[in-house]
């Protein structure tokens, strides 16, 4: 770049030089709100070619940049102002955390001479979220940023990805220096590599009954292709995760389905009965595995992941792959003799298919999901991005809806964030203009970041909001009927506002429907739509989603819907 | 069964590093029984902590290499006798 560069012998602010390390950082969107500590930074934002999307409040932001990265493969970037903007952040850094999205978040301080003094919106934002960073940062002197952001990007990339915090005080934003070379400061060393691999091809091969276990690591590791690959040669049966979803085809008989808590009950039965697990990014998860110690019982366990630590973190690995995950799953592939299995998991898939059948003229949000993404599918190929929140809906987005690869499919996976979809959906919207964006919310969720209405809004964006209301916090709900006797408690939002005039409050056009029979030409309607869109659907506040493995039980113990 | 082991880790001397390593320690599910720093070469601590858990320290061993500021996991020892190193 012609002016932007950095060299040695220029003089600017902070501030400025912290944009200037964004820059050749390659950021091009950021996310943010500005305030007091965090002002010179918004200054030197001022004829930078960086495009900031003000957002309405900062956990928008964060949100918002954790669906731009998961979104584009990049790094994520947002920004806000000391004390209660840093804390409004932590909610999203927690969430790239526990999803190892690659963020950097980047907090206005007081000045150094004002910090430990219980200063005007002086909170300790560095030590607050020393748990769920990956690394963090705070700069205390100027000539240090360039470097820290270099850095602070390495990090937040390689290896297991995760969120960087840089926490930069006033005075060391506004003070004029002199940049030193932005050399990075020093590689963290590689992973201990664990030499696996031929220990790991005996067992496959000795394998009678292989399960691919695969999770969200895939699709991080860009080893997407090289799973399909593997999942061609060996034709083992596969099950998902949540977060890995759109890995496979879902329409390929040797692709289960999503397994655990609410997955498909075929991809439960195989992996109960597999002699063998390839697991493959994926993480022991508990939301996957039931109770633990009854988790694929039969198993022994190839473990492939980037992180070292988690190996034998929840279940001990018979053979373990660190690092590169599509290498080593191409180095690992080999044509398998296991047809008999084969043909029980089939069994097994046709056995369990989702059912579409439900009595009744109420809509049934299974099967709307399902023509949702069956009509977006055919309008927009795969150029399809559905974000969702947290709750009952996830978890029939989850299931019914289908994703051409991991990146189509944004969901709050381990922190399970309500309020994810929408900011999820503006980041997604900025990274991949030529996609259509979908979020599919519930009436809890939607709740937790309306305000971001306003930022559709502000910058023309066209998200399509499926917004599933059942007058209740449902996923609550369905619990306390099923394991709490009934006793309700707290999750009646029977006095929801009007969501179509909350809609067009925030200039969103908006339609509500409440019978199976307007489902098709709703979506049509919605699809169509040249700007953002929201549609109401009111559903059956009973349902629940099935099958369901009930907590603390094992996967081999899965209930199917209660007769009515 | 709780158990008591030894860890030896270098660690850069950098903000907030120790607090760092003794927030994953505790998060991990190690109680911290005994602690004691010294310096080591220029600019890193040897940070010697004594760990009382039920859980194996083999991950958190992994766990703390993962650490930015960590130079080293230098000694696990088990049992209750102190460790030397």
């Amino acid at each position: 770049m012609a002016d932007g560069s950095i060299r040695k012998g220029t003089r600017l602010s902070g501030a400025a030089w912290l944009i200037r390390a964004l820059e050749e950082e390659g950021v091009e969107t950021l996310f943010g709100y500005p305030g007091g500590a965090i002002m010179p930074v918004y200054d030197a934002l001022v004829g930078s070619r960086l495009r900031h999307v003000l957002v309405r409040h900062e956990q928008g932001a964060a949100l918002a940049a954790i669906g731009y990265a998961r979104a584009s493969g990049k790094v994520g970037v947002c920004m806000a102002t000391s004390g209660p903007g840093a804390t409004n952040l932590v909610t999203g850094i927690a969430d790239a955390f526990l999803d190892s999205v690659p963020l950097l978040v980047i907090t206005g301080q007081v000045p150094t001479t004002l910090m430990g003094t219980d200063a005007f919106q002086e909170v300790d934002v560095f030590g607050i979220t020393l748990p769920i960073v990956k690394h963090s940062f705070l700069v205390r002197r100027p000539e240090d940023i360039v470097a820290t952001v270099r850095e602070a990007f390495a990090i937040a990339r390689e290896g297991r990805p995760g969120p960087v915090l840089i926490d930069l005080p006033k005075d060391v934003a506004v003070a004029m220096v002199e940049a030193d070379p932005p050399t990075r400061i020093e590689r963290r060393p590689a992973p201990p590599s664990v030499s696996g691999l031929a220990r790991a091809r005996a067992l496959l091969a000795a394998s009678e009954r292989p399960v691919i276990y695969a999770g969200g690591g895939v699709g991080m590791a860009g080893a997407e292709d090289a799973l399909r690959r593997f999942h061609a040669t060996t034709r083992a049966p596969a099950v998902l995760t949540l977060k890995a979803l759109g890995a496979l085809d879902p329409d390929d008989p040797m692709v289960l389905g999503m397994l655990g808590m609410h997955g498909n009950q075929g991809a439960n039965h195989a992996v109960q009965e597999a002699d063998l697990l390839i697991v493959a990014g994926a993480r022991f998860d508990d939301r996957a595995t039931g109770r633990l110690a009854t988790f694929a019982p039969k198993a022994r366990v190839i473990h492939l992941d980037a992180d070292p630590a988690e190996i034998g973190k929840l279940r001990e690995a018979d053979a373990a792959i660190c690092g590169d995950l599509a290498r080593a799953l191409d180095a690992l592939a080999q044509p398998l003799a296991i047809d008999p299995w084969r043909a029980r998991c089939a069994a097994w898939r046709a056995e369990h298919a989702w059912r579409y059948d439900a009595p009744g003229t109420d809509v049934y949000a299974p099967l709307l999901l399902k023509q949702l993404s069956e009509k977006a599918r055919a309008r927009f190929g795969e150029r399809t991005v559905i974000t969702c929140d947290v709750g009952q809906h996830q978890m029939w987005v989850a299931q019914h809806c289908r994703f051409p690869r991991i990146s189509a499919h944004l969901t709050s996976g381990g922190l399970g964030t309500m309020g994810f979809g929408l900011p999820a959906a503006i980041g997604a919207r900025f990274a991949r203009p030529d996609c259509e964006v979908i979020c599919v919310s519930g009436d809890g969720s939607i709740m937790m970041n309306v305000q971001e209405l306003a930022t559709l809004h502000r910058y023309g964006l066209k998200v399509k909001i499926v917004l599933l209301d059942n007058s209740a916090l449902g996923m609550v709900r369905q619990w306390q009927e099923l394991f709490f006797a009934e006793r309700y408690s707290e999750v009646d939002l029977s006095d929801n506002p009007d969501f179509v005039e909350v809609a067009r409050a925030f200039r969103i056009p908006a339609i509500a429907i409440d019978r199976r029979d307007q489902v098709g030409p709703a979506l049509d309607a919605l699809l169509a739509a040249e700007t953002s869109m929201l549609l109401h659907v009111r559903i059956d506040p009973r349902a629940n989603v099935w099958p369901l493995v009930p907590p603390g039980k094992s996967n081999g113990e899965m209930i199917e819907r209660r007769a009515a | 069964m709780s158990e008591r082991r030894a860890l030896v880790v270098r660690l850069r001397r950098t903000e907030g590093a120790l607090l760092r390593l003794l927030g994953l320690v505790q998060r991990r599910g190690f109680e911290i029984a005994d602690i004691a720093t010294a310096p080591a070469e220029a600019g890193v601590w040897r940070v010697r902590l004594e760990l009382e858990s039920v859980r194996d320290p083999g991950p958190l061993a992994r766990q703390i290499e993962k650490l930015y500021d960590v130079v080293a996991v230098d000694a696990v020892g088990s049992g209750s006798a102190p460790v030397t190193t």
